[in-house]
């Protein structure tokens, strides 16, 4: 056998089984490993006890699936937060993004849309709530946000609400370019030259949040205590 | 069609094998759902360089982003807590399945990262060179790989593995 058999035994090892029963092979190994599987007893037994293994553990797997997530959630929210990213990645000088994607579709040029000037885009489900900032329904027990870049200065202040509702608003500092309202969390269009803070008021649902600040790792944050407000900075790419 | 349509598109139509794969893998179909949206949005933010195999791309991309998570929650996990179980219907269906979800979860957990990725993509269709590229592995070891995890996650399910019909 060359290449697949077992180096003491001269018999195909599992992983040459498997790629049979995969039909991963070339066309030599293949009939290498049919020639050898006709004549050897042992290795046929294997081959039956490979493949019935792959079956009992793809049913197992069926079996143990969760069912199907409570809300089926729709990519469409989504789509605005997108529009902004994409004006963000061109105004930024970023790499065409749109260009691989474009391809996929071999359809038409992509289209940049301008997201409204200075005001918070509110996809459905959510209400708008003047300049102060917007409100929510979040789902899931996880709330995201996503701050596109480090600002200059500027904090993000979290606190435990009554409300079934999220709210976010602006508390000190210029207006952010864009907050999209994701059924997840939310997206803030701010820039390096920033120093907006923020305020974010959590529903007794969310039990934690997650931030995410330019490419920076996720900074899981656990629902604040009682009344007590939790605070992180978001000047510099240090903290 | 714009670039956030294009994006979708591919999103969802493979959405359903997506899910599976990270529910399986992370044992939450919440999360499962919350990452979903995250590669949508990385693929957004970061498309990739090579375009030869969007759907690969995706689930590595995936993957990743729930070993980040599952870092993150393991660091936090005495905080937080676990999530809550969905509301039952027929409780001792209920419970019937919850254990073998359990079970299953348990089993999965049990593997490497490096091994679930690789057989939880071979369930979903993956051929041996994609999950090659996903792993950092060669084409030629994934069998060898894969075969291992089988052996494995078969021992913690209790299905009979070649390794115990040789014994008997």
């Amino acid at each position: 056998m060359n290449g697949t058999a077992d180096a003491i035994t001269g018999h195909p090892d599992d992983g040459a089984l498997l790629r049979l029963i995969d039909a991963e092979c070339d066309a030599g190994e293949r009939t290498e490993l049919e020639a050898h599987l006709r004549v050897c007893r042992r290795c046929r037994d294997r081959f039956d006890g490979v493949r019935g293994l792959s079956e009992a553990v793809s049913e197992r797997l069926r079996v143990g699936d969760m069912p199907v997530p409570r809300r089926g959630r729709s990519l469409a929210p989504l789509k605005a937060a997108a529009v902004i990213l994409l004006v963000g990645a061109a105004a930024a000088g970023a790499q065409p993004i749109g260009r691989w994607i474009a391809r996929l579709a071999a359809g038409p040029s992509p289209t940049v849309v301008s997201p409204p000037p200075s005001s918070p885009s509110v996809p459905s489900g959510a209400t708008r709530a003047a300049h102060a900032g917007v409100s929510f329904v979040p789902t899931g027990s996880t709330l995201t946000v996503v701050l596109r870049a480090w600002q200059r200065a500027g904090t993000l202040t979290l606190v435990a609400g009554r409300d079934s509702t999220a709210a976010f608003g602006v508390s000190d500092g210029s207006a952010p370019p864009g907050v999209t309202v994701l059924p997840s969390g939310l997206v803030i269009a701010n820039d390096s030259a920033g120093s907006a803070s923020y305020r974010l008021t959590l529903p007794p649902e969310i039990e934690r949040v997650s931030v995410r600040i330019a490419t920076a790792a996720p900074r899981v944050i656990a629902r604040p205590a009682g009344a007590g407000p939790e605070t992180i900075g978001l000047g510099g790419a240090g903290q | 069609m714009s670039r956030s349509d294009d994006a979708e598109a591919l999103v969802t139509a493979h959405r359903a094998s997506l899910i599976r794969y990270l529910a399986r893998y992370t044992g939450d179909a919440d999360l499962a759902e919350d990452l979903v949206q995250e590669t949508y949005m990385r693929l957004l933010e970061r498309p990739p360089a090579d375009d030869r195999n969007p759907r690969a791309w995706l689930f590595t991309v995936a993957t990743n982003l729930a070993r980040d998570r599952a870092r993150i929650e393991q660091r936090r996990t005495e905080l937080v807590g676990t999530t809550s179980p969905a509301a039952p219907d027929d409780p001792a269906r209920v419970v019937e399945r919850a254990e073998t979800r359990a079970r299953v979860q348990a089993a999965l957990a049990s593997l490497t990262p490096r091994d679930r990725t690789a057989l939880l993509m071979r369930e979903e269709g993956f051929r041996h060179r994609e999950i090659a590229e996903a792993i950092g592995a060669t084409t030629q070891s994934v069998g060898t790989i894969l075969a291992r995890a089988l052996v494995r996650l078969g021992r913690g399910l209790g299905v009979p593995t070649p390794e115990k019909k040789e014994t008997r």
